[in-house]
């Protein structure tokens, strides 16, 4: 699905160079779930930023879907991203004016899909995630799990084929962080690529790959038995 | 995708309560002060449309040259000379030509008697404007004796409108019959001006019976202007107005004297009938409608500079919503749709309530105008869907560029730290809208005190111990004034009592050309001269510096024969330093001269000689905005030359029943005639209240903007306050004082505003300096007053700040520390 060739990012201030990656090279299929881990300022998120086209590389090759995304511009890689890639965060950004339903049908605003056809998909993806019952709630309304899953919701509603997730368990107690986790999962089995940066390792081995960033480099790569 | 944008607006609208009502308050006031500048110029720019031949009916008024020295540039009016001549010699262009001429009567209906302004046509004036006819219709004025009634008039004079063949009696000697009943002139045609020097239009009668009445010669002179008398030019077609222009000037050049185009006036003015109402600002020199207009955009720009500045500052508070969007594909033309379509919701909301609040601004507005603006929705739709569009996208155009540029990642993890920084940009607004309140307050301040001024100025003259008798212009009346007098001063109230062709802060100027040597004209000396008595300096307090008053004793100081060429006369100073007498002392016993004769009834005659007996001091007479000018006084009586004016001289403690008992008295002497008695400040009040209308609407608009430009600051100081919360809590940890702190908030919006008192003085200094210049004795302290508007305005903004400042800083830090 994606892979990375010698992917470097280096962020520049006056005086200060930092690289962030440096000679990174991944490869994802399709129909994976990866977790990304390693200690903080290793360059995860600039990682997961660049997958989701959301930053370009300073060098090296991004190749996406058969296409080398590297150097695109910001409007090409948002049209590219809104038909594949699916986002999760940490603190689940979602907008507080909007209600459940509405923060879901976001997602779907910026594609040209009809009104009618918008609400199936979101009611579709609500009851999937089990969140159909606060439809017309507003964020604030809701626990952080809750608000997690409608994050989820929104980042499968326009049936992307990957889905980028940065610390999706972080702001959430155990209990809830297991079930955003196998909703993930089940996801996955759904034929949804995963990428997923984490500090757990138990939410680690949800993936069958997990990738060791080090001071911008992959340091180990382990794979699971399935 | 358009309903959630605005749903989201409308929600933001709900979640930031105090920003929302700063935003759509500031823009529905600038909005509200916007439209009824637009409407009310519009108003008084679009006069008279009501008649069928509007838009190829012009009026004609006179451009002066600087040496005619009466106080204007131009005359809405010509002279009636004009009317025969174009009509006569441009048969080709022009259709029909009036001639208006205002004369006042007292117009007597059986045994009630009314003063009344009639005013003398031409029976063409018929064809140009097309009045109602309720009785009658346009042959009316070809009747020489018959006369047209307004609705209102008829009602007046007789309780009904069936009144054809009634005769009214003017001046107890000369009849007019009915011969025509119009509706009255709707409140928005040049006739019922509401601006200065105008009489609602009552009564028509033909130039004929002017003739009859008065002599009046119908071929016009080249020797009267008087403002409000027209001479109205009715073209075939349309005619572009330059080549009309041309035309009428052309006529002018050939047939007005060398002298006059020399001396006075060099040309016509030619005026769409349209624009005819507003004459009167072009002529005193003030450009008051374009004012309004421009003061109503700068109000409304700094109301779109507040919502700019607060919705920027808000709008980094929702980077996470903008990075939400950017990353799920919202490309930057949508966001910034987004934001636009959120600044149209805010200013649809003000725009609506702008609606409501001229609603009820313009019924007060034309209650005590007596204008009568309309909103027309309808017709208005255009202009205020155009306004919406425009203010709303000029007002979001920065913060939404500002928000959009941001990327996803940024916005997503700064969310709303950044908005809390200053910006330049920002200052730059603080500054340009400080830039305006003061300009506009220093402005409106000078214009203040110079009103006042003019006002102080007119203490000279007792006006409240000076009763004015007007309309004495009736040579019945002037017969009686020796009875009158005695009368008068029998009332124990009564000091003294004068009459005069002019009273102080009368418009009128009865110029004469004076030569210091006989026949030579290098000492020639233009002067206003006065006909009165020897109680004329007396009753208005006016000091002699040297020589002596007029004696009734001496002979040679009264002339009553027409056929003597001499008289004594008092001069004020400035009449005897132009004549060549620098010091007053020399000037008492010299004489000066008329022109010799070269043509008219005296030709043959030697010049007029004057002898000075007394010299007075320069004095104001005509007051407000005019020059002093050269004055000559005469104690002058003969027929045919009536006063205008009597005027009482009350005792200083005069009771409340003085007027009643100077009517007693006039009726004693004047049982045909009612009594027009008022105060002279009630004179001087006529023509100030022209400068105290300004003074209130441009101190209204002083005031809101400043208002506008408070609370923009107030905002922008509250949001910029809680942004830096962090920093206070840090600062007070580190052991700053409330004061610093305070300090710390106040100098930051300090800088924009001092910039802005940099760039606005001199702007102001010299836009005030403007309106001085239009006065002959201006406000002398124009810099210091200037100085002041600054300071006020930082003073001001200071506290506003302080106000917030002090609350945020005074917080305890570890709440401060703990908000982030």
């Amino acid at each position: 699905m994606l892979k990375l060739h010698n992917l470097t990012k280096i962020y520049r201030t006056d005086e200060v160079e930092t690289a962030a990656l440096n000679g990174v090279n991944i490869e994802i299929a399709q129909g994976e779930f990866v977790s990304i881990m390693g200690p903080s300022g290793c360059g995860k998120s600039t990682l997961l930023n660049i997958i989701g086209m959301l930053d370009n590389p300073t060098s090296g090759d991004y190749i996406f879907l058969g296409e080398n995304v590297a150097g695109y511009s910001e409007a090409k890689l948002a049209n590219i991203r809104k038909q594949n890639i699916g986002f999760i965060f940490q603190s689940f950004n979602l907008i507080d004016e909007l209600t459940v339903a509405e923060n879901i049908e976001l997602a779907l605003l910026y594609h040209d899909i009809p009104a009618s056809e918008r609400r199936d998909r979101v009611a579709h993806v609500m009851d999937k995630v089990g969140i159909a019952h606060r439809a017309s709630h507003m964020p604030s309304q809701l626990s952080g799990g809750q608000q997690q899953r409608v994050a989820v919701a929104r980042a499968v509603v326009g049936d992307q084929a990957m889905i980028l997730a940065d610390e999706p368990t972080g702001n959430l107690d155990s209990a809830h962080g297991q079930e955003v986790m196998e909703m993930l999962q089940s996801l996955n089995e759904e034929g949804t690529s995963i990428i997923m940066v984490t500090h757990s390792p138990a939410h680690a081995d949800y993936a069958r790959r997990t990738i060791n960033l080090f001071d911008g480099h992959v340091v180990t790569e382990d794979l699971r038995a399935a | 995708m358009l309903k959630n944008y605005i749903l989201i607006a409308l929600r933001n609208i709900r979640k930031n309560r105090l920003y929302a009502v700063i935003n759509i308050l500031g823009l529905a006031i600038g909005l509200t002060i916007y439209l009824f500048g637009g409407i009310l110029a519009d108003y008084e720019r679009s006069h008279d449309t009501m008649w069928a031949n509007h838009d190829r009916t012009y009026t004609l008024g006179s451009l002066l040259k600087p040496e005619a020295n009466i106080g204007v540039a131009m005359l809405d009016n010509t002279y009636t000379a004009m009317g025969p001549l174009i009509e006569a010699e441009m048969s080709d262009t022009v259709e029909a030509v009036a001639r208006t001429v205002r004369e006042r009567f007292l117009v007597s209906v059986e045994d009630k008697h009314f003063r009344e302004t009639i005013r003398f046509a031409d029976k063409d004036l018929l064809e140009i404007f097309d009045f109602q006819y309720l009785e009658g219709g346009p042959e009316a004025l070809s009747d020489p004796s018959g006369m047209i009634l307004s609705r209102s008039n008829a009602l007046k004079y007789y309780g009904r409108t069936d009144v054809i063949g009634e005769t009214v009696l003017l001046n107890h000697e000369h009849s007019l019959h009915v011969a025509a009943v119009i509706t009255d002139v709707p409140q928005n045609s040049h006739f019922n001006s509401s601006i200065l020097f105008n009489v609602d239009l009552g009564i028509l009668a033909p130039l004929e019976a002017l003739n009859r009445f008065t002599g009046w010669e119908l071929e016009g002179n080249w020797n009267n202007l008087s403002t409000g008398n027209y001479v109205y030019v009715m073209t075939k077609g349309h005619v572009p107005i330059v080549e009309l222009d041309a035309k009428i000037n052309a006529v002018f050049d050939q047939h007005a004297t060398d002298e006059l185009k020399e001396k006075f006036m060099f040309g016509v003015d030619v005026r769409p009938l349209k624009a005819t109402h507003t004459a009167v600002w072009d002529m005193i020199g003030m450009p008051v409608i374009d004012t309004i207009q421009v003061l109503g955009i700068f109000v409304l720009v700094i109301a779109i500079v507040n919502y700019t500045n607060l919705a920027a500052a808000q709008s980094m508070g929702r980077a996470q919503e903008v990075g939400m969007r950017k990353t799920l594909g919202a490309n930057r033309g949508q966001l910034l749709g987004q934001f636009l379509i959120e600044s149209l919701t805010i200013v649809a909301i003000s725009m609506m309530l702008a609606i409501v609040l001229l609603e009820m601004i313009v019924p007060i507005f034309n209650g005590a105008t007596e204008k009568i603006l309309t909103l027309d929705h309808a017709a208005l739709l255009p202009w205020l869907a155009l306004t919406t569009v425009v203010v709303g996208l000029t007002a979001g155009a920065y913060p939404s560029y500002l928000i959009t540029k941001v990327s996803p990642i940024d916005a997503l993890k700064d969310a709303g730290a950044s908005g809390a920084k200053g910006s330049w940009f920002r200052s730059l607004m603080i500054g340009f809208q400080f830039v305006l309140s003061i300009f506009i307050l220093a402005n409106v301040m000078i214009m203040y005190f110079q009103n006042e001024k003019v006002k102080d100025s007119s203490l000279i003259f007792p006006k409240d111990t000076v009763v004015a008798l007007q309309n004495m212009s009736v040579e019945t009346l002037r017969l009686r004034e020796g009875a009158l007098r005695d009368e008068l001063v029998k009332l124990p109230d009564v000091e003294r009592v004068t009459f005069a062709t002019q009273i102080p802060f009368e418009q009128s100027n009865n110029r004469r050309t004076l030569y210091g040597v006989k026949g030579d004209e290098n000492t020639e000396v233009e002067a206003n001269v006065l006909y009165t008595d020897p109680d004329f300096l007396p009753v208005f307090n006016i000091p002699l510096l040297t020589g002596r008053n007029f004696d009734s004793a001496i002979v040679s100081d009264t002339r009553t024969d027409e056929d003597v060429r001499r008289a004594n006369v008092v001069v004020n100073q400035m009449f005897a330093r132009s004549i060549g007498y620098p010091s007053p002392v020399d000037a008492v016993g010299q004489m000066f001269w008329g022109g010799i004769p070269e043509e008219g009834p005296d030709v043959g005659k030697d010049a007029f000689q004057y002898t000075i007996i007394g010299v007075i001091e320069d004095q104001n007479m005509q007051g407000l905005h005019n020059e002093i000018k050269p004055w000559v006084f005469m104690n002058y009586h003969y027929e045919g030359l009536t006063h205008f004016y009597g005027a009482v001289r009350l005792s200083d403690g005069a009771g409340a029943g003085a007027v009643q008992a100077i009517e007693n008295a006039w009726q004693k002497v004047n049982p045909d005639y009612p009594v027009d008695q008022r105060f002279l400040s009630d004179v001087f009040e006529d023509v100030y209240t022209i400068y105290r209308t300004m003074n209130t609407v441009f101190a209204g608009f002083a005031a809101i903007a400043m208002l506008l430009a408070v609370i923009g600051l107030f905002g922008l100081a509250a949001f910029m306050a809680r942004g830096r919360t962090k920093e206070i809590g840090l600062r007070k940890v580190l052991g700053a004082s409330v004061p610093q702190i305070i300090r710390l908030l106040i100098w930051q919006f300090s800088k924009p505003v001092m910039g802005a008192i940099v760039i606005a003085l001199p702007m102001a200094y010299f836009a005030s300096g403007l309106y001085l210049d239009f006065f002959a004795d201006p406000f002398s302290l124009q810099v210091p007053v200037i100085l002041s508007a600054g300071l006020i305005t930082v003073l001001v903004a200071w506290v506003v700040i302080a106000l917030h400042a002090g609350r945020v800083a005074r917080a305890n830090p570890i709440v401060a520390l703990r908000y982030e």
